[in-house]
């Protein structure tokens, strides 16, 4: 068994931690083809503003020994226009979603608010029962934010990175609420040698950020990333580290605007970093 | 509150008043606290919010059996029950009361419903006058305002102003500390209770099975309310029933956890029809109004039903961050924050003047966490907005740019070309890897944060180099 | 009541009700019978020229608590069945302390249920100051459950009062003050042999 499994990175426990997890059927899949497949959703606000998270969530991956491809044709879940109420255009663009990750494995994303919405999301703009609302289903199953692939899925807990930092992790709403991720992403920073990770308070609390929120109420969003940013900034931490470039964008701005040399990273930058 | 102003005008008000976001901050930290502590109070909490939610589902799934099962075991206590359709049928009904038992003062425990139908007012139409009794609504009754938090109608108000307020109706100072406060209202309250003519109370559950309103308060206006003038008129919303006294018990554990972080509130007050053979306090009347003003509409449609699993606990308030900084009054109705936001469009009927309200969220779910039973309000605040958008009512330049999303991220090709489009615009405001303040249609954005410029390659056109770092991959053969 | 629970088990939820009960800023005591009466008074205060109003319950007649109250200087009236309602609730205004005997309490979270009837007021509980209800423990049940079965054995009386410490309020500036409307100071006197 362990000879179709390619990656020395891999301790033996994780096999057990994998059959625990998957459904026997894709268990044995999945030691069919040998390897893990992965399709990357790298989302469109990383592809287009920060594709250097997508580059780390890519090495990361590679380096546990899974195989990642990246579907030409994505773009976007759709998630912008479901949340302001056009529903006719999210779904044009989640059908487009659909297609491009329809016979992909596993489906892994640097977002939990991007996964949040195809595994609840897309249950809202289309009921399970129509032909692509059961394909919505299906994908929606097969999609995992990035910790929440390496805890649940590979069973990591220990990357063996090397951080020297005291750094705040923001759990970001969609990730913890809507997709359900708990604690995936401090598994792995607990373990991040070098690495002091200090309480955020009220740590649980929106950034306020919210999408097109942002704008349309701008004084409430800023208020609202003015508490979070204060908040990181009373914490006396060198790095704010997150799962969502969404939230990560919104309280970096604040700290900007504020001043603050705080640097922000993504989780997969921070473990990739502490890998090289 | 000016009455045509638009949820964004309101909120900015709220911002710029300092002291009201630190009361509210206070305020809802202490119950968020109180809450999580409560909670864990209870042995098997989640097991209980499944519980709360199936009996609330079960009821409003048969909302017509209860009511007529609640119709007639009131009547059985020999009380009188009246079915309202409107706001104005309410006020017929309690008008009508007033006059015939020649009323000249009513006094009342918090009822939300009745601010629903602005009761006080009719009631001062017709020369009898209505006098709150709980502290924080008499506070927010002598300030001419509306409460501000479903559990705390005045956390708004600070000692100083409510010295003042109460001052003015002493016609004498009364010193600004809470004890010479509260001691102020506890006198002049006392005179009005001991000589009403009529007790308005709301109701927190009305249970079926029995025929009993219940009341749940924690100061003893509730009881003082129901015991001692000669009339009782509760008024209830339509929805709020459950069937048997075992499904108010979890209603017992559920809501003041929720709301006030307590276990259970002082008192709970289960009143079944008028005072009995040989007793001396209790009213000789008893009303129970039930009023729909609205709720038939949340009932018929499936996407909003749950709203009426509602328990009025507060819960979400606390939790809300775009709550947490501008308070309820922004709100501009009388229920505020998620709940408010979901339920007074439908309430109100009126998507010109209430639509706006579901798009103040940032939709993180946070509500939906605290809900003690469960109702998924973020779903609900998405599906305001799709109705909203689908009723036509977006701005221009909006529906302009969802079209266009929808033409440039429904292909990738388009895509590439028009971001790659994009960046090469924007570079002319690109200042140190973020964009200056004043891009157009980011001023909301930029006026308190930087936004990052776009990168000049995107992660598609990395991939090519990315997908040949490590060759040796492909095949599954160990690598690294 | 059902099956009697255990002395043990008893004594349990006595000190159970007593902490939720003092947590909540209440007093709580626990007297045989023949103590009451004593108890009582310690709680009232000296009695010199106080007043005090009660519910008409043969549980308070036992334990010949009028005759102490008055001996020592106190004023004691007794709220019975078709009493004058505006002279009662004129009395029970001006009285220091309202006595009731509870028909149930529970343990968790420390409640007192009063129910209403011609000699059980409501206002005894509500108008005076202070409020002391007598439990005999074996009326002392572990929580709501038991309680709202209780009740539903039969027809509900006019009003059920389910009484869990002070009258409250943090309404102004969320400072926690008691005695609002209701009785801002609340006893609990707890017969042990009954």
């Amino acid at each position: 068994m362990t000879s179709t499994y390619p990656a020395p990175f891999i301790l033996s426990n994780i096999y057990d931690k994998i059959k625990s997890t998957l459904q026997r059927e894709e268990w044995e899949a999945a030691r069919g083809t040998a390897v893990l497949r992965v399709s990357l959703f790298v989302t469109c606000l990383v592809d287009a503003c920060f594709p250097e998270v997508g580059v780390s969530a890519v090495r990361l991956l590679r380096r546990l020994g899974v195989e990642v491809d990246f579907p030409p044709e994505q773009t976007c879940c759709g998630q912008p226009a479901f949340n302001a109420g056009f529903h006719r255009e999210a779904g044009a663009v989640a059908q487009v979603w659909l297609e491009s990750f329809a016979d992909s494995d596993y489906i892994v994303t640097p977002s939990g608010s991007c996964a949040g919405m195809i595994r609840h999301g897309y249950g809202e703009l289309w009921a399970g029962t129509s032909p692509v609302g059961s394909l919505a289903k299906e994908l929606s199953e097969k999609t995992y934010e990035l910790s929440q692939f390496l805890v649940e899925i590979l069973g990591v807990r220990d990357l063996g990175a090397r951080f020297p930092a005291k750094a705040v992790y923001h759990p970001s709403c969609h990730a913890t609420r809507l997709l359900g991720i708990g604690d995936a992403p401090l598994i792995l920073l607990r373990r991040v040698r070098g690495l002091e990770l200090v309480d955020l308070p009220f740590a649980e609390e929106c950034c306020g950020f919210g999408g097109t929120f942002s704008v349309k109420f701008g004084e409430v969003s800023g208020a609202i990333a003015t508490d979070k940013a204060r908040n990181v900034m009373g914490t006396g931490a060198d790095v704010l580290v997150g799962t969502d470039m969404g939230c990560l964008m919104n309280i970096g701005g604040r700290l900007r605007r504020l001043g603050s040399p705080i640097r922000v990273l993504h989780l997969a930058q921070l473990l990739e970093e502490g890998l090289a | 509150m000016t009455p045509r102003s638009t949820m964004k005008e309101r909120a900015s008000a709220a911002l710029r008043d300092e002291f009201l976001r630190r009361a509210v901050k206070t305020t809802t930290d202490k119950l968020f606290l109180g809450r999580r502590l409560a909670q864990q109070s209870y042995e098997d909490w989640e097991r209980l919010r499944d519980r709360g939610r199936a009996i609330r589902a079960h009821v409003i799934d048969n909302l017509d059996f209860y009511l007529g099962r609640l119709t007639d075991r009131v009547r059985a206590n020999g009380g009188q029950v009246h079915l309202c359709r409107e706001a104005a049928d309410v006020v017929r009904v309690v008008t009508e009361i007033a006059a015939r038992r020649g009323a000249r003062s009513v006094i009342k425990s918090k009822s939300m419903v009745s601010e629903e139908v602005r009761l006080n007012r009719a009631l001062e139409e017709i020369g009898v006058r209505a006098v709150e009794t709980d502290l924080g609504e008499y506070i927010v009754q002598l300030a001419g305002e509306m409460p501000s938090h479903i559990i705390g109608p005045a956390i708004h108000k600070n000692r100083q102003q409510i010295a003042e307020l109460f001052s003015r109706e002493a016609g004498r100072p009364v010193a600004p500390d809470t004890e010479s406060l509260a001691a102020f209202a506890r006198r002049r309250l006392r005179e009005e209770f001991l000589r009403a003519d009529i007790g308005i109370t709301g109701c927190n559950f009305a249970v079926a099975e029995t025929g009993s309103v219940c009341l749940f308060t924690n100061e003893g206006n509730g009881r003082m309310v129901t015991s001692l003038p000669p009339v009782h008129i509760a008024v209830m919303g339509m929805e709020r029933i459950v069937p048997t006294l075992e499904d108010l018990e979890v209603m017992m554990h559920l809501l003041p956890r929720s709301g006030t972080g307590q276990k259970l509130t002082s008192y709970v007050t289960i009143v079944s029809g008028p005072r009995r053979e040989g007793e001396s306090d209790g009213p000789e009347e008893f009303h129970l109004v039930i009023v729909d003003n609205g709720r038939s509409r949340l009932l018929r449609d499936p996407r909003f039903r749950e709203a009426l699993y509602c328990i009025r606990c507060g819960a979400c308030l606390n939790v809300c961050p775009v709550y947490r900084q501008i308070g309820g009054h922004a709100y501009g109705w009388v229920y505020p924050g998620p709940i408010g936001a979901v339920i007074t469009p439908l309430l109100q009927d009126d998507l010109d003047r209430w639509g706006d309200l579901p798009f103040a969220s940032t939709l993180c779910a946070a509500c939906s966490e605290a809900c003690p039973v469960k109702i998924p309000l973020h779903d609900l605040l998405v599906r305001h907005r799709a109705r909203y958008v689908a009723a036509g009512k977006a701005g221009m330049a909006e529906r302009a740019a969802f079209r266009a999303f929808r033409r440039v991220f429904g292909a990738a090709k388009k895509y590439k070309v028009a971001v790659g489009a994009a960046e090469k615009l924007l570079r002319l405001w690109v200042r140190d890897g973020h964009m200056a303040p004043r891009v157009p249609g980011l001023k909301g954005w930029t006026d308190s944060r930087d936004f990052p410029a776009l990168a000049r390659r995107r992660f598609r056109d990395l991939w090519p180099e990315l997908e040949k770092e490590s060759p040796g991959q492909k095949g599954g053969k160990a690598h690294g | 009541m059902g099956e009697p629970p255990r002395d043990g088990d008893q004594r349990e939820l006595v000190e159970q009700f007593i902490a939720n009960w003092t947590a909540l800023g209440g007093e709580a005591e626990i007297a045989v019978s023949a103590r009451a009466a004593e108890k009582i008074v310690a709680f009232l205060g000296n009695p010199a020229g106080r007043t005090v109003v009660r519910w008409n319950d043969p549980l308070l007649e036992e334990l010949a608590l009028d005759e102490h109250l008055k001996r020592l200087g106190a004023e004691v009236y007794v709220w019975k069945a078709g009493a004058d309602r505006d002279r009662i609730v004129e009395i029970a205004e001006r009285a220091d302390l309202g006595i009731t005997a509870a028909h149930f309490a529970a343990a968790e979270p420390g409640t007192v249920v009063l129910l209403s009837g011609g000699d059980t007021a409501r206002s005894v509980s509500l108008l005076p100051p202070a409020h002391l209800a007598v439990v005999p423990v074996s009326r002392l049940v572990p929580g709501l459950a038991e309680v709202m079965r209780e009740l539903g054995r039969h027809r509900l009386p006019s009003s059920v009062n389910l009484i869990t410490g002070p009258s409250r309020t943090a309404d102004i500036e969320n400072d926690l003050t008691v005695g609002v409307h209701g009785p801002g100071r609340v006893g609990v006197l707890f017969l042990e042999d009954r």
